[in-house]
């Protein structure tokens, strides 16, 4: 009897939770099914067909199967090339503002004066760095660290040097600043993250005659992977949905227009194409992480 | 309550009776949600606990500078002697051993090597992030035959104030200045209220389906807005709302505005930090769901509304690619004017041919400089709540 009765309260509880659950997450779950999963499908039925839009709103849909990937893969210069600049750019962009930002919120979280300060500047360039505000910055050559031109020849090295190793430098060197700017809420996560490290290791670590250097590839790094992980994550994506991405700047180009190459079902497959290389970029860079160092631990025991 | 009123008609007069129950209503009868557990409560724990708030912000800083180096010459004469003293004792008797303790700490205490390099580095860091804003300002301010002179490269010879003048012309600075925050902070309150809702649904339920819904949060994260954007154009016109407010009222209304997943996770993480057992009492004392949101979590989350709303207010602010292809023309952000600047300025001043007068990089830069100024305001009044709010937030990938 007693028995029962706990099973129905349990029951009932059950289904509160659920029915409650459901109820805060409903404004979302109505919003994500019509404006993004209903959008997300047309956009897939969109990259199969030639899409033409009459001035009436009218949509007008003609098979064309995979023809407008085939075009972008095949036929289309540009978009090979803007993938390939994309990658490029994730490959010198996501370690170096991983790295810097821990270096930045490591000197952050010591014990210094005026961190306050610090943290204000290290923060600004995310309020202010939208599309326009930095391609201006770029186009005035601000983005370069003033005289970094006269410290490396960039003509001297092309001979000895190969173009894909000295082409991702000079852009590193040619948008160095830019790069940092988007460090800033990367840099406060990894505060956050370092701020939660239990302080008793680093004693623990201290007794057993570790230093400082150890301390940081023993303790602070495994504790933080998962940040590390998070920053990744969120850096890929910043960078992807940034106004200036030249993926982005060729979609929105070829959107309007007709025919072959242009329009809403050339776009459609284009995006489509993004997210899949983007997803591919994201996974990679997870991935390789997580075998840089999950790997490594297990190994050591750690 | 006719028990409490039975010890008032004890003690107060019969006449009194009925003002005492008002008062003891007002008073005594307690409301568990009167006091909630607001930010400041817990700092005032941590400041009983004896923690030592991390100081964020400049004013604060400042201040707590001032606090810990007050003015005082003999001791700071003290402590250089003895940091001398390692220096004399090395030279004198050739013991390192001060000089070394001196200089690399020990202990819990840092040495002046580490602490140097550590401010070297800060500061090099911090002049390299604010370069290209003082660049900005100071090119801003040249005269025309200043930006021609190849001998001037960073100070002005004088204050000239004509590019913001032309920059303020072109970019019809106060209507366009409205309506960029007309579409950004509606949005922003809309963002912030729907999701939180669905935050608190993850964080407080455990239900069927909850890792599902928030593995859908997450994909929301990563599927670019540019993918969906088009269909969305599409739906708006057809519904007769395109080129309106509206396109960013609605997503941001249903919790599908710009990047918001990242709101849903902060506020995961402070409705997560909620006590359980407050929940349960104010649901003995017959609280539904949905009031234990308003009256407890609401107030808790305060932090993270005004994060959210800020954030999300400066992200709407600088997004140029959905605003131009949502409302197409309809409404301008500065942003998107000081992207077309150039033609703007040729369409009001004539082009360089027939009056001698060009676009320079002056007056470019002091348009930048306004469209920035606005954001800079807000920035400075509100950077405590940024900082503060995403130290607490805790996103930290657990």
């Amino acid at each position: 009897m007693k028995k029962e009765s706990t099973k129905k309260f349990k029951y009932r509880k059950n289904f509160s939770e659920l029915r409650n659950g459901l109820l805060f997450s409903s404004v979302w779950l109505v919003g994500f099914c019509v404006l993004t999963l209903y959008p997300l499908i047309q956009t897939l039925i969109f990259s199969f067909n030639n899409v033409q839009v009459r001035p009436t709103g009218e949509i007008i849909l003609t098979a064309a199967g995979v023809s407008n990937y085939m075009f972008a893969l095949v036929t289309d210069a540009d978009f090979l090339a803007v993938i390939g600049e994309y990658v490029g750019k994730m490959i010198l962009y996501v370690p170096v503002i991983t790295v810097v930002s821990l270096i930045l919120a490591m000197l952050l979280n010591s014990r210094l004066r005026l961190t306050g300060l610090f943290r204000t500047i290290f923060f600004l360039p995310v309020i202010i760095a939208s599309g326009p505000v930095i391609a201006m910055f770029v186009e005035q050559g601000v983005a370069q660290f003033p005289g970094i031109e006269n410290l490396i020849n960039f003509e001297a090295l092309a001979g000895s040097v190969p173009q894909f190793i000295l082409s991702p430098l000079n852009s590193l060197v040619d948008e160095f600043i830019m790069i940092l700017w988007y460090c800033g809420i990367q840099i406060l996560v990894f505060i956050t993250g370092l701020q939660k490290i239990d302080s008793s290791v680093f004693e623990a670590a201290s007794i057993d005659g570790a230093n400082k250097w150890e301390m940081f590839w023993k303790v602070t790094l495994p504790a933080i992977s998962p940040t590390i992980v998070v920053n990744i994550v969120f850096t890929v994506i910043m960078q992807s949905s940034f106004s200036l991405n030249p993926v982005i700047i060729k979609i929105k180009e070829d959107l309007n227009g007709s025919g072959e190459g242009a329009g809403y079902g050339y776009s459609s497959a284009m995006a489509w194409l993004y997210f899949i290389v983007l997803c591919l970029v994201l996974g990679a860079f997870v991935l390789l992480f997580n075998l840089l160092f999950k790997k490594r631990q297990r190994r050591k025991g750690v | 309550m006719k028990k409490k009123s039975t010890i008032i008609l004890d003690n107060a007069e019969l006449s009194d009776y009925q003002d005492g129950l008002n008062k003891l209503d007002k008073i005594y009868v307690p409301k568990i949600i009167q006091q909630p557990f607001s930010d400041r409560s817990v700092n005032e724990l941590m400041k009983i606990d004896g923690a030592e708030r991390k100081d964020a912000g400049f004013k604060s800083s400042v201040k707590s500078f001032f606090e810990y180096h007050p003015f005082t010459p003999k001791k700071w004469a003290a402590s250089l002697g003895r940091k001398c003293k390692g220096v004399y004792e090395w030279l004198r008797y050739g013991d390192k051993s001060k000089l070394k303790s001196v200089m690399l700490g020990v202990g819990e205490k840092k040495g002046v090597l580490p602490m140097t390099v550590s401010y070297i580095l800060l500061i090099l860091f911090g002049f390299v992030y604010i370069f290209p804003m003082l660049y900005m300002l100071a090119y801003s301010l040249m005269s025309p035959s200043d930006v021609i002179n190849p001998l001037i490269s960073y100070v002005p010879t004088r204050l000239f104030f004509g590019n913001y003048k032309e920059a303020y012309l072109v970019l019809n600075y106060f209507p366009t200045l409205f309506q960029t925050l007309y579409v950004a902070v509606l949005p922003a309150i809309l963002q912030a209220a729907s999701t939180s809702l669905i935050a608190y649904g993850l964080a407080r339920f455990n239900f069927k389906g909850k890792s599902v819904l928030f593995g859908l949060v997450l994909i929301t994260f990563i599927i670019p807005s540019q993918i969906t954007m088009m269909p969305q154009v599409l739906m708006y016109s057809s519904l007769g709302i395109g080129d309106s407010i509206l396109a960013y009222l609605i997503p941001a209304l249903f919790g599908q505005g710009l990047k918001s997943a990242v709101f849903v996770l902060v506020f995961y993480q402070f409705f997560r930090a909620m006590p359980k057992a407050m929940e349960e009492a104010a649901k003995i004392d017959g609280s539904n769901a949905f009031m234990i949101f308003i009256r407890l979590g609401l107030p808790m989350a305060l932090p993270a509304y005004l994060l959210s709303f800020l954030l999300s207010l400066v992200w709407y602010y600088n997004e140029t690619l959905l605003a131009t292809v949502f409302f197409g023309g309809s409404l301008t952000t500065l942003p998107i004017e000081l992207e077309k600047f150039k033609a703007a300025y040729e369409e009001i001043f004539g082009s360089a041919s027939t009056t001698g007068k060009n676009v320079n990089e002056a007056i470019v830069m002091a348009a930048t400089m306004l469209t920035v100024l606005p954001l800079l305001v807000i920035f400075f009044c509100t950077q405590r709540f940024f900082v503060d709010g995403i130290d607490k937030a805790g996103i930290t990938g657990e």
